[in-house]
C-alpha cells in the first residue's frame, strides 16, 4: 500500500509551489488533482505518472467527495506514491480533513504539504495587504459558496460588524448577496471591496469599488474569483506591482 | 540540498509556465445533451442544450463549430468561446453534414430531404429526394449523396459554382447501385459509397462521372459480405485497414483493394483509427470485448499493445501535437489518455458524463 501527500498546489503561479510539494509531484506514480490546480504543474511529474482528474466545476459537481475519497484509496491500493494536488492549501476550504480522515479510516499512510493560500497571496499580487499597519489589524477568511445542501447557512454576518479586512473564496455567484448581506449588518455603502479574478496568473484581472457598485462593475469577470472587502483595498493604488 | 531542490522547482515551473497547448477537446457526452470541452487535461466547460447527443458529430469550419443532434438539430458554435450561437431544425431524424465555406448541406432521414442551409445556418433551399439520405459529401460544385430507399447516388451541382447564394440542380442520378445504400467516403476525386445488403461497393469518378462496383476479395477468394461504415475504417498511404464484421479480424488492402492480410484481434472490430504519423492503428471491439482498445503496428500488421477499461469504449481520437490517444470510457464516465510514446496510461478525466464522440479543435488555425 502507497502513501497519500495531500497537497497544496499554490493559487495558481507555478512559481508558489513549495520545495517538498515539488519533490512529491516529480516523484509521484500518480497524481490526483482538481480544477484549481495548475494544470502546468502535472508537467514536473515524472514520466509513467499518471493524472487523474477529479474536479468540480462552479455549479456542476460530477465528482461528488465521497467518490474522490475512494479514487484517492483505490490508487493508494495501487501505488506507492501518490499525490493529492489541490488548489491553494488543503485544509483551507480544501475538504483535505475528510481526505485524511477516510485514509486513517482505512489504514493509509497520508502526509499534509500545506500550500499558500490564495486568501493571502491572490489580494498581494493585487498589492493588497491583508493587515496593514494602522488600517487593519485583523483579517476573516470566509467561505463565498456554502454547500446548497445546508438548510441553513452557517455564516455569521453579525461577527463581521468589527473585522477590518474580510475575504470570501470562491464567491463570484454570491457577490451580490455578499455585498448586500455586510451593508444590511451596517458597512458603509461606499466601503471598498475588489473582486480578484485568476489571481497570480497572467489572466490575473483586478476590480475595484464599492459594495454599492461592486456587482455593476465586476460583471462577465471569470471564475476563479476571490472577493476582499476593507479599507486595505484602497493600498492597492500605491502597492500595485504585478501587471 | 534545498537550494538545489529550489532552483530545480524554479526552473521546471518557469520552463513549463508558458506550454499553452492548442488543441481544445469537444466530447459528446450522449445522454445529458451536452458537450464536455477538455483543454490542457482540464475540463473547462460544458456546453448545454444540444439537444439528442446519441451519435452527435461535430465539425469544424474556420472558426465555427457545428454539430448535427440524432433529433433532427443543426447547431452552431463557437469553439473559442465555447457558446452556442445558434440553431435549425431540418427535420426529425439527421445523421450527416458537410460544411464548405457557402454553406451546410445536411441529409435528412425521415423527411426525405436534404437541406441547404448558410453558413449562418439560415435555410437556403430543401431539395426533395423521396429517400432516407446518406453519405453526404461535398466535391468541388458538387454535392453528393446516396439515397438509401431508391437504390442510387445522387450528384447536384451548385450552379452559382461557389459565388453568392448556392442553388442546387440535379446533374446526374445513377440507380440500381447496390442495395440499401448506408455510408460513403471521397478520397481524391472517387465518391466510394457501401451498402447493407451488397456485397460490394460503389466507386463513381467524380470528374468523368462514371460509375463501377467493386468486391472486396479475400485470399482465398471468398468475398467480404458487408460493408462496414467508411467512418470505421482507416487509409494510409499504402494500406487501407477495413475492420471486418461479424468476425475477429481487421483486413488490410492495398489502395487499389487488394487483398494484403486479416490481422486477427481479440475481439470484433467496430471502430479504427490511425496514429497522425500513420505508424499505429488503434483498434476498439464490440460484445464482450467493448471495454479493450489494441494498438496495431502498422508496419509489422501486428498487435502490438492491449488495453483495458473499466468502461465500454465508444470512440478514440489521436492528438495531433503530442503523443496521446483520448478514448471515451462510456459507462465509467471518463475520458482516458494514453501517452502513446511509452504506451501507458497518463491522465483520467473522471468528471465527464457518458463521453461518446471525441473531436478535435486545432486553435488558431
Amino acid at each position: 500500500m502507497g502513501k497519500v501527500y495531500l497537497t497544496g498546489a499554490g493559487p495558481g503561479d507555478t512559481e508558489l509551489l513549495t520545495v517538498k510539494a515539488h519533490r512529491v509531484i516529480t516523484e509521484a506514480d500518480v497524481i490526483i488533482y482538481d480544477r484549481l490546480a495548475n494544470p502546468e504543474l502535472l508537467d514536473m511529474a515524472k514520466n509513467g505518472c499518471e493524472f487523474v482528474y477529479v474536479g468540480k466545476e462552479d455549479g456542476r459537481h460530477t465528482l461528488p467527495q465521497d467518490e474522490i475519497n475512494e479514487v484517492i484509496y483505490q490508487n493508494a491500493l495501487k501505488h506507492d506514491v501518490v499525490v493529492r494536488l489541490k488548489g491553494g492549501d488543503p485544509f483551507v476550504f480544501g475538504r483535505g480533513g475528510e481526505e485524511g480522515a477516510y485514509l486513517q479510516e482505512r489504514d493509509v499512510k497520508f502526509e499534509i504539504i500545506p500550500g499558500i493560500t490564495s486568501a493571502v497571496s491572490v489580494p498581494a499580487y493585487a498589492g493588497i495587504p491583508v493587515t496593514h499597519r494602522g488600517v487593519a489589524v485583523s483579517f476573516r477568511v470566509v467561505t463565498g459558496h456554502e454547500s446548497p445542501n445546508k438548510e441553513v447557512s452557517q455564516i455569521p454576518w453579525e461577527n463581521f460588524k468589527t473585522d477590518d479586512t474580510i475575504v470570501f473564496l470562491m464567491g463570484l455567484h454570491n457577490l451580490g448577496k455578499i455585498a448586500s448581506k455586510l451593508m444590511e449588518i451596517g458597512k458603509p455603502r461606499e466601503y471598498p471591496c475588489a473582486v480578484i479574478s485568476r489571481g497570480t496568473t497572467e489572466d490575473q484581472t483586478v476590480v475595484v469599488s464599492t459594495l454599492e457598485n461592486i456587482v455593476e462593475e465586476a460583471k462577465g469577470i471569470p471564475t476563479p474569483a476571490l472577493i476582499i472587502v476593507g479599507r486595505v483595498v484602497e493600498l492597492r493604488e500605491q502597492l500595485n506591482w504585478f501587471k | 540540498m534545498i537550494k538545489k531542490l529550489l532552483i530545480g522547482a524554479l526552473v521546471s515551473a518557469a520552463f513549463f509556465t508558458h506550454s499553452q497547448a492548442k488543441e481544445k477537446y469537444f466530447v459528446v457526452e450522449r445522454e445529458s445533451s451536452s458537450v464536455a470541452v477538455i483543454e490542457n487535461g482540464l475540463p473547462r466547460h460544458h456546453m448545454q442544450n444540444m439537444h439528442n447527443m446519441n451519435h452527435g458529430v461535430i465539425k469544424f469550419y474556420d472558426n465555427d463549430g457545428y454539430l448535427i443532434s440524432r433529433d433532427g438539430y443543426i447547431v452552431r458554435f463557437d469553439p473559442r468561446s465555447e457558446k452556442k450561437l445558434n440553431e435549425y431544425k431540418t427535420s426529425k431524424s439527421a445523421i450527416g453534414f458537410v460544411i464548405n465555406k457557402n454553406y451546410v448541406a445536411v441529409a435528412n432521414y425521415d423527411d426525405k430531404s436534404v437541406d441547404i442551409l448558410s453558413r449562418d445556418l439560415k435555410p437556403i433551399e430543401k431539395i426533395k429526394t423521396g429517400s432516407r439520405n446518406v453519405g453526404i459529401k461535398i466535391y468541388k460544385n458538387y454535392l453528393v449523396f446516396s439515397e438509401m430507399d431508391k437504390d442510387a447516388i445522387a450528384i447536384y451541382e451548385d450552379v452559382n459554382r461557389g459565388r453568392g447564394k448556392p442553388h442546387f440542380k440535379l446533374v446526374k442520378e445513377f440507380k440500381n447501385v447496390g442495395v440499401m445504400p448506408f455510408d460513403a467516403m471521397i478520397k481524391g476525386d472517387k465518391y466510394i459509397n457501401g451498402f447493407f445488403q451488397s456485397p460490394w461497393f460503389g466507386v463513381v469518378d467524380l470528374d468523368t462521372l462514371k460509375f463501377e462496383k467493386i468486391q472486396l476479395q479475400l485470399d482465398d477468394r471468398k468475398p467480404v459480405l458487408k460493408v462496414p461504415h467508411f467512418g470505421f475504417w482507416s487509409i494510409s498511404d499504402s494500406k487501407v485497414f477495413i475492420p471486418a464484421v461479424g468476425d475477429n479480424k481487421v483486413f488490410v488492402f492495398t489502395p487499389d483493394f487488394k487483398f494484403i492480410k486479416a490481422i486477427k484481434t481479440e475481439g470484433l472490430p467496430v471502430f479504427t483509427a490511425l496514429s497522425p504519423d500513420k505508424k499505429y492503428l488503434a483498434v476498439t471491439f464490440s460484445g464482450k470485448k467493448f471495454p479493450v482498445i489494441q494498438i496495431i503496428d502498422t508496419k509489422t500488421l501486428r498487435v502490438i499493445k492491449r488495453f483495458e477499461f473499466d468502461g465500454k469504449v465508444l470512440h478514440l481520437r489521436w492528438s495531433n501535437e503530442k503523443p496521446e490517444l483520448y478514448i471515451s470510457v462510456n459507462d465509467s464516465n471518463k475520458v482516458a489518455v494514453l501517452n502513446t510514446k511509452g504506451w501507458w496510461l497518463k491522465r483520467e478525466i473522471l468528471t465527464i458524463k457518458k463521453p461518446s464522440g471525441i473531436f478535435i479543435y486545432q486553435k488558431g488555425k
